[in-house]
């Protein structure tokens, strides 16, 4: 994400215009920042267990007394919910560009 | 002089409650009357709660906040209890709140699916708070009987904040949309009647306690004050959109502050009931509280965010207050 951003620094330098191929590249980075969110959050979850406060806390001791079902149906309806709106996210921003790049 | 700190957080936690639920509640019942008003009507209904919704909601989090960090043995119970409900109200939330945002920006059909799910994400998010509501005045108790009691509170504080999201658009807006408002209102008024005298009836009956607390003369005769208050403001409401259906000179907002004025005295009925239980019949605010330097640590944040969070609400209201406009709010 850092060369990318110096790369376009770069390009775009004393007003230059980037060429086409790279904007394309650069759109790609569009998820970056959030992947990266993701995949940190998914290191840190990962590795300090079997702890959920180091040394004091675990999380077997912590976890509530839901049943399998009720977490597999909220895990099912958060999954199918997110993922619509994921879609959605998607649509508007597609229409939102395609909307600028018009005016 | 020794503060009772889970005293004051309980306070705390029930103001918070109550801001949310007279808040909130308008802006849900505005977004459950979506459909009964046509295209131009609802630019106007979500222009009206446009400015205020989303600080709305914080008061919820306080709330759970508070429930969390200062009486942590409780928030398990409460939570672990109403872990399902809780799921369905969070996905409401989240559908209503990208609803409101996209549906702007979204034309045609598009326009009107992010129309219908902000309809639906208002309900569930209401009957889902019913419903908890239900489930936590019986004790969490299983069996059908618990169950389709939960449900009636469900569907009637939809009902309920239905009356406040068209006593708000009474104040907020004029002409076709307000003579529609006050017919919805009369609607609200039915359903919440009917919810006050279903969780009136029903603590008493699940619970010995509160039942001792309230048929203990001569102390019911004072207590008889509540419900003949509530009755009232009933009328209030009744006798105030008559005028206003009829032209006569009214105030817009009298509606408003009547039905405002149901919900703080069920409120205080409620609580009168629970006290000093934070899960009825099983654990009291005492025995649930955190360690007392854990409250005194949070209680210097509280006095610190409370006043900005009273004050910023206030400013709210005055820079948005008069009659809502269509595309204040894009």
């Amino acid at each position: 994400m850092l060369v990318a951003a110096w790369w376009g620094a770069w390009a775009t330098r004393r007003g230059m215009l980037a060429p086409r191929w790279m904007l394309w590249t650069l759109a790609g980075f569009t998820f970056s920042g959030w992947l990266a969110t993701l995949c940190g959050w998914l290191v840190t979850e990962i590795g300090r267990q079997p702890w959920l406060v180091t040394g004091i806390l675990r999380t077997a001791d912590a976890a509530g007394g839901a049943s399998g079902a009720q977490l597999g149906a909220s895990l099912t309806a958060y999954v199918v919910t997110y993922t619509a709106m994921f879609l959605a996210y998607l649509v508007v921003l597609t229409h939102l560009a395609g909307k600028g790049a018009q005016a | 002089m020794s503060l009772d700190l889970p005293l004051v957080f309980a306070a705390l936690m029930g103001l918070a409650m109550l801001m949310y639920v007279v808040l909130d509640g308008y802006d849900l019942g505005v977004g459950m009357l979506m459909p009964a008003a046509d295209a131009r009507e609802q630019e106007l209904m979500v222009a009206s709660i446009g400015p205020f919704w989303d600080a709305n909601e914080t008061w919820l989090v306080l709330g759970v906040g508070i429930l969390l960090v200062a009486f942590p043995v409780a928030h398990g119970i409460v939570l672990g209890a109403l872990y399902l409900p809780v799921a369905w109200m969070l996905i409401g939330l989240m559908l209503r709140g990208v609803a409101f945002e996209f549906r702007i920006k979204a034309e045609g059909w598009h326009r009107e699916l992010w129309n219908a799910l902000f309809w639906f994400g208002s309900f569930l998010a209401s009957f889902a708070q019913g419903f908890m509501l239900g489930r936590y005045i019986t004790g969490f108790h299983s069996g059908f009987g618990y169950t389709l009691f939960a449900l009636l509170v469900g569907a009637s504080l939809c009902g309920g904040y239905v009356l406040l999201g068209s006593t708000w658009l009474i104040l907020k807006t004029q002409g076709v949309l307000q003579a529609k408002a006050l017919a919805w209102a009369r609607w609200g008024l039915a359903w919440v009647a009917l919810a006050v005298a279903l969780v009136s009836l029903a603590t008493p009956i699940v619970s010995q306690s509160v039942q001792a607390k309230w048929f203990d003369f001569p102390r019911t005769i004072l207590l008889m004050l509540l419900p003949l208050a509530t009755l009232a403001a009933g009328w209030w409401i009744w006798a105030s959109t008559g005028r206003l259906k009829r032209g006569e000179s009214e105030p817009d907002w009298v509606p408003f502050a009547a039905a405002v004025a149901i919900f703080a005295l069920a409120f205080a009925g409620l609580a009168y009931s629970l006290f000093p239980f934070v899960v009825i019949d099983r654990m009291t605010i005492w025995e649930a509280a955190a360690h007392r330097s854990a409250l005194e640590f949070m209680l210097v944040g509280v006095v610190i965010v409370f006043p900005f969070l009273i004050a910023y609400t206030a400013f709210a209201y005055r820079v948005f207050r008069g009659k809502a406009r269509a595309g204040l709010y894009e």
